[in-house]
Parts: structure tokens; sequence; C-alpha cells
């Protein structure tokens, strides 16, 4: 009895110890003090914290030495940061309505575009962005075009970098989802894009038991016209693909220019319905120990695609035949460990990487042992499609054991590699040449891609690597059951990586980024000229100029010429009939760098960013009888408040 | 002399003055530039800024000046020539004395500018501030707003020309006088 009184006290005491300490320690705050080791104390923070903190912070004014475009996940968007400092720059409108941006809220130049962007006759107001590609000149990044793929609804967004925002949005219809795009080539002749989970191809409907006879893969080549800005639909062609699944691709580069490397998987064609007692497809698609990385000859494609015959049209897009793209040597097939991911190919366009999520090894193919192959036609036999098949064994230039599940790999500019280990939850540096594993470090937590300073052109960085988590869990304040993914950046210019930085990402799952050093960048401060379209990047025809304000009308449409100046929008007063369609062509009059006047009208759901010299359209029709406020909605300047309007809305009588 | 003439040559074509003004939200400033027949520099931006304070606006063809200084720089240029080829002491004083009237003018007429600027507001303006007048040379403070008027290369120029004035009119006498002496 006594004893246990004592263990009590001891308990006890020990208790109110703990507490007073850990009260003392979040009391001793860094406070006022300038006393970097005493902040450092008082933090609890470790001589690595500082070293990190000393290598990512950004005093007020400095710019970032790299800038990552990453995917916004189901936000449909992307977000640009700012590496080392991992700030958050900007959130480009792609797929998705944004109204700080005016992006689907009355401009008729967006709307015209997302209207385009619609699929199977439905409007779509959301994408599942993946992964963005930007353009390439001669296998580097050149910093003029993003381009980025929605899975959920096959699409590809064209985002010119000089006023970062999105210009284009082409669809596939003869897709059911897309993931392996975007990539370019290397001087992005050609946007790959590869669908992922087939449909039927030459008919509209066909259920699973036609699931070998009538589902295909496919993938399509979107040609670019850097001079037009944009993609050239009537130019690109798509090449049919046995019923696989088809992942992550790359465009060769170097020995290897021309070719396309895709990997797939559910080489199975399980057809799922774990409802009516079969094997799911998460277990029907990963039976076979070995799935195909397809091997595509895009180059020649081009020109099988351009002769008379050569193609098939579906849903007004050309198709190149799977058996003419056999017969023509477009496409070959190699065996690649059980369900893979990432293909990726080596800065010297010697080697595709290929990691296998349910295999713990990376594979390196060498491009010339499959070179070899092909042109000897050498084959171990054909898939049941006809497809070629060339011999693991005598393509392959090794394997490296990094990990359970890899998943992607990107590069420095030492010969070595990265690779994202998703199971064990870190991200391996392997080197090629001895090929072994040299470092490795914990990521947090469940780590997709990877990126790393222009980690897959033709000429590495080999400086920053940002980790992108798929979970979160411990790392952040909790904010309910939905958890920002986490983008971590790791310092790898040293023998060690270093973890330095966790960003929280809470607009969406992120999938792919790119890096590219900023001063590759040439965004526009202000546009060039008053009155220029980013529609058309050129003057547009309903500029309206200082002077050159009005409203005119023609029957029932009311057509308004509007600039906006600090702090006034001229006119200030838009008078039309109930039922009038209302069109307003402004004008933001100034060259003000930052100078963004916003234009949102009260009720009506219109809201336009108009940036300095930009001319925007906007139109409706006053269906609703009444006065309706509109405002700049960009803080502009002292008098921001006062720059505003009424839109009145006489009743018919 | 002939130096002297020719170095009035790149007036005509460079700024006169400068008068520029920094602000907190304006951290590479903004920059109105003098030039004998126009002003040019921020004035779209600096005008929409005066506007909040009913200042006019600020346009080249309001200014008389603006038309016939580049033909008294020409005026001067041709003195000097003069006084170069003929080398009478003469003209060099009435080129140099002309010169600097029009010099003394000039700087009244800015200092006038400025005034009228400061000073003829609009009374319905957004902003309503005192009448100022900022100093044609030195720093004034206008609101959140340092304004730093200056001369710039082409008046250094004429300031340097002018002042070599007396000067050459000094050696011209000299020359004069120590001619009959030999």
């Amino acid at each position: 009895m006594r004893s246990k009184r004592y263990l009590w006290a001891l308990t006890f005491t020990a208790v109110v110890a703990v507490a007073a300490v850990v009260g003392l320690g979040s009391c001793a705050g860094p406070g006022g003090s300038s006393d970097v080791g005493a902040i450092a104390r008082a933090r609890g923070l470790t001589e690595a914290d500082v070293v990190a903190a000393v290598k990512t912070y950004q005093p007020t004014g400095k710019f970032d030495e790299y800038i990552m475009f990453g995917s916004g996940g189901h936000s449909g968007q992307v977000v640009v940061i700012g590496v080392p400092s991992m700030r958050l720059l900007k959130v480009i409108a792609v797929f998705t309505p944004e109204p700080w941006q005016g992006y689907g809220y009355g401009s008729v130049d967006h709307q015209e575009m997302l209207a385009g962007a619609g699929m199977a006759g439905h409007d779509l107001s959301w994408g599942d962005s993946h992964h963005p590609a930007l353009s390439e000149t001669d296998g580097d990044y050149d910093g003029e075009f993003l381009f980025i793929n929605d899975k959920a609804n096959p699409r590809i967004a064209l985002i010119d970098l000089r006023d970062f925002e999105t210009k284009q949005i082409v669809t596939n219809e003869n897709m059911g989802t897309n993931h392996g795009g975007a990539f370019v080539t290397p001087n992005t002749e050609y946007v790959i894009e590869a669908a992922q989970y087939s449909i039927p191809l030459w008919t509209d409907y066909a259920d699973e038991s036609r699931y070998q006879e009538d589902y295909r893969g496919l993938v399509t080549l979107w040609k670019f016209d850097r001079e037009a800005g944009r993609i050239d639909e009537g130019r690109s062609f798509s090449i049919e693909l046995p019923p696989y699944w088809h992942d992550l691709s790359d465009a060769g580069k170097g020995p290897s220019f021309g070719w396309v490397f895709l990997n797939s998987f559910n080489t199975e064609m399980a057809t799922g319905g774990v409802e009516d007692g079969n094997p799911p497809f998460e277990s029907g698609a990963s039976q076979n120990d070995m799935d195909y990385m397809h091997i595509i000859n895009w180059e020649k494609a081009a020109e099988v695609a351009a002769q008379r015959g050569m193609t098939r049209t579906r849903n007004g897009r050309r198709i190149i035949p799977i058996e003419v793209a056999i017969e023509q040597g477009l496409l070959y097939l190699v065996p690649e460990p059980k369900s893979p991911h990432g293909a990726d190919v080596t800065p010297d366009g010697r080697f595709v990487v290929v990691s296998g999520k349910l295999d713990p090894t990376v594979t390196i193919y060498s491009w010339e042992k499959m070179k070899q192959a092909i042109d000897a036609g050498s084959f171990t036999g054909h898939d049941s499609y006809g497809v070629p098949i060339l011999d693991f064994a005598s393509v392959i230039e090794g394997q490296l054991e990094v990990g359970l599940g890899p998943l992607h790999t990107q590069f420095d500019d030492k010969g070595c590699a990265y690779t994202s280990i998703f199971l064990d939850t870190k991200v391996t540096k392997w080197c090629l040449d001895p090929l072994e594993v040299v470092d490795d470090i914990s990521v947090h937590y469940n780590v997709g891609h990877l990126a790393t300073a222009e980690g897959d052109t033709k000429s590495p960085d080999g400086k920053y690597l940002v980790a992108m988590n798929k979970w979160s869990l411990d790392r952040f304040n909790e904010v309910g059951p939905l958890l920002p993914q986490n983008f971590q950046l790791i310092d790898i210019e040293g023998d060690e990586m270093q973890l330095l930085y966790d960003m929280p990402i809470g607009i969406g799952e992120p999938h792919y980024a790119q890096i590219i050093k900023a001063d590759k960048l040439e965004a526009f401060r202000v546009y060039p000229e008053v009155g220029w379209s980013p529609a058309t990047m050129s003057l547009s025809s309903d500029a309206v100029l200082a002077g050159q304000e009005g409203v005119s009308r023609r029957g029932n449409t009311v057509t308004v010429r509007m600039t906006a100046i600090r702090s006034h929008f001229n006119p200030e007063y838009i008078r039309v009939r109930e039922g009038d369609r209302v069109i307003i062509h402004i004008t933001n009059i100034e060259q003000a760098f930052d100078a963004t006047h916003g234009f949102g009208i009260s009720k009506y759901n219109i809201n336009l960013s108009i940036e300095p010299g930009e001319a925007q359209t906007v139109e409706f029709v006053a269906d609703k009888a009444g006065v309706f406020p509109f405002y700049c909605t960009e803080f502009c300047s002292a008098l921001h408040l006062e720059m505003m309007g009424y839109l009145l809305v006489e009743p018919r009588g | 002399m002939v130096v002297t003439a020719l170095a009035l040559v790149p007036c005509i074509f460079l700024p006169t003055w400068t008068i520029g003004l920094k602000a907190p939200q304006y951290p590479d400033g903004l920059a109105l530039k003098i030039y004998p027949n126009t002003v040019a520099g921020d004035v779209g931006e600096v005008n929409l800024l005066n506007h909040y304070i009913g200042m006019h606006a600020i346009e080249a063809d309001e200014f008389p000046e603006f038309r016939f200084i580049p033909f008294f720089i020409l005026r001067f240029l041709m003195f000097a020539m003069l006084t170069a080829l003929v080398g009478r002491m003469a003209i060099a004083a009435i080129g140099w004395i002309d010169f600097v009237v029009f010099g003394a003018v000039m700087l009244y007429s800015l200092q006038h500018w400025l005034y009228q600027y400061g000073h003829d507001l609009a009374p319905e303006a957004p902003l309503n501030i005192a009448p100022f007048t900022p100093h044609f040379i030195g720093v004034t403070h206008v609101g959140q707003f340092t304004v730093s008027s200056w001369p710039a290369l082409g008046a250094i120029i004429m300031g340097v020309v002018g002042a070599m004035g007396p000067i050459i009119v000094f050696l011209e006498w000299r020359r004069l006088k120590g001619t009959p002496a030999e």
C-alpha cells in the first residue's frame, strides 16, 4: 500500500516535471531575439534545420533560382512554385474556371475555348491535370510553352509562358482517359498523349465481353506549330494500340531521337467484375510477371500518316490502324517487369529506365541493343495483335534493386538517377556506371512523382529534387480528414541528400512537375500594346483606346466600348432594357506594371481580370431587370472602391 | 571655339532636365525627361497619378518653349562658330550674353511651370492637397513621393559651354591686346 502511494507520488512528480519542461519550452519562443543560436534552441531546431532554413529562405525582394510548374491534380490547374523557397507564385487556370483570372466568368475568349473543350456533349468544369511538359529545343527546356494533360477527360492544354495563360485545349474523343502525356519530343515537334483505360475504338459501344475484339489503346501525336503558338489538330494523328492500359511515356533523344517509349499494364486484358465473382481489376491486371513497353517510331509514323490511305478517321481524328503500324515498322514491344509505371530516358538518350510498381528493381534498357534487335528483325514472337516482341534478356543493360515500389526516375549532371520508391516511401539515388545504389532518403509519405532541376532534359542541372508525396499524415497542422499533399524539397548537390522543406499543396492531388531555370522565362511585364488580345497575342480588333468610349444600340443588342484606368471606368452607366443582349468591350488602357483591373457585375456571375494593356469582351443577356453595380475587383488604387458603375436594366413595359 | 560650338549639337537631342519621382510602390521610380523640344519618360503614369490631386495633365503641346528652344541652341551654335571664324570679341561677348540671358529665362520658365502645375489644382479632385511648388533644382516631398529635379546632360554641357564664354572673351581680349606689343 505504502509503496503504491510512493509510486503514485513519483509518477505525479514526473508528470509535473514533464509538463513544466514542455510548458517552458513552448513559452520560451524566439520573441524579439536576434541571436540565431538562442532562437534555434527556443524553437527546438537542430543544426541541420538551421542549415535547411538558410538554404531555402528568400528575403523579401529576392527571386528564386528555379521555377517549378506542377500539376494541380483534380483542381485541373497548374501550380507555379519558386525553388528553393517553395513559395506559391501562381495557380494558372487551365481546365477549371477560375475567378481571379476571370477564367470562365464571362470573357468571351475563355468561354469559347472552354466550350470547345467539352467532351461527349458535356461542358466540363474540371480536369485531372497530371503531367506538365515544358516546350523543348534541342532536348532542353526553352521556356516558351507549357503543355499539360487532363487524365479524366482526355485533353491536352497549351499555356503560353509569355503571359502564363491557357491558349488552347484539344480534346480526344477516341480515348476514354489519358495518362502517357503530356510529354514532348526534343524540339517539341510533337506532344505525346497516350490513352490509359481502353475503350471501344472503331465502334461506339461494346460491352466488356468484346474487350479483346473492340477495345483499343491509342497514342496521339499532337503536332505543335511553334510559329502559331498552337497545336495543329489537322496535322496531328494517332496510332492504334492493343487494348492494354498504357501508362507513362517518354521521348527518345540523342541516339534514340525519333522514338517514343510507352509503358503498359493489364496486358492480361482483365475485365474485372468483382460483383460477379470475378477477380477485381487490381488482381486480374496483376497476374503476368511481365508487361510490355511499347517502342514507337514517331518520326516514321509522321511520314506514314502523311501518306494517302494509311490512316482511318474516327471522330474527326486520323488514326494509323494497328496492322499498318506493324507492317510499317512503327510499333514494337519489349517485356518489362510487372505493372510498370515510369519510363524515363537518360539524358544522353542511350538508356530507358523502367520501374515496376510491384517489382523492387529498375530495369535499364539499352537503346543500342533494342535498335539492333529491331533492325535485325530478331523477335521472340508476337502478341495476339501481331506486334513483334523483342527478347528481354538481350536488350537490357542491367537491373538494380532500389526498394519496394519504384515509380519514377529523374537525373542529375553526374550520371546518377533518383527514383521515387512508393512503398518504402523514400527516394533512392543510384548511378549508371558503375550500376549501384549510392544513397537514399525518407520522404513523407508515399511518394509519387519526383522532379529534379531540368532533370528530364539532355542536360540536368544536378540541383534540387522535389518529392511529390501523396500522403502528409503528421507533417502539418491538422485541417480535417482531407489532408494536403506534401511537396518535399531535397538538396541533391552533396554526396548525401538533405531534406530542406515541406510545402503543403491544398488544392488537389498533384502528380508530375518540371523545374526550369528561372532566367529561361521571359514573361511580359505588361501587354506590349494597349488593346492587346491574349487570345490571339496581337492587337485586338475590339480594343478601346482613351476617347473611343461609347454605347451604341442595334435592335436588341447594346454594345458598350469601355476603358478602365485608375480609378474609373468610362462609361460608368450601362443603360439597357430587360432582355437586351449586352456586349461590353473593355480595355485596361494602362501600361503600369501590376496595374490590373477587374470587372465584376453583381448577380450576373461575371468577373474579368484585365491586366495592363489587355482588351476583353464580355457578352450576356440582361435577363433580369434591376440595378446592378459593377466594380473593379482588383484593389488597384486608393480610390479603388470608387471605381464602379451601374448596370441599369430597365423593366419591360 | 569650334569644339565649344560643336558641343552644343548634342544638346539639341539630349535631355535638358530630369525630374525623378520615388515612392514605396514604385521601387524603380518614375522619371520625366525634359528635352529641348518635348517631355518624355513616364509621362502617362505621372499624369495618371496627378489626376488624383487635380493637376493638369502634362502635354508637350502646351509648352510654347518646346517650339523655339532647339532654334535658340542653334543660334548660340552659330554665334560660337562665327566667333571661331571671324575672331571678333564683340561677337563672342554678344553671343555669351545672349546665351546667359536665355539660360536664365529658361530656368525662370521651368520654375514658373512648376509653380503653375503645383498651384492650378482642380477643386473637384478626389484628393485635396495644399498648393505646392517643386524646387526646379533639388528635392521636394509631395504626398508619398520624393520629387528630385536636376539638370540633365544637355543642361550640364550648356552650363560648361556657358562658363567657357567669359574665358574665351578674356582670351580673345588678351590676344587682341597682346598682338601690337609683339
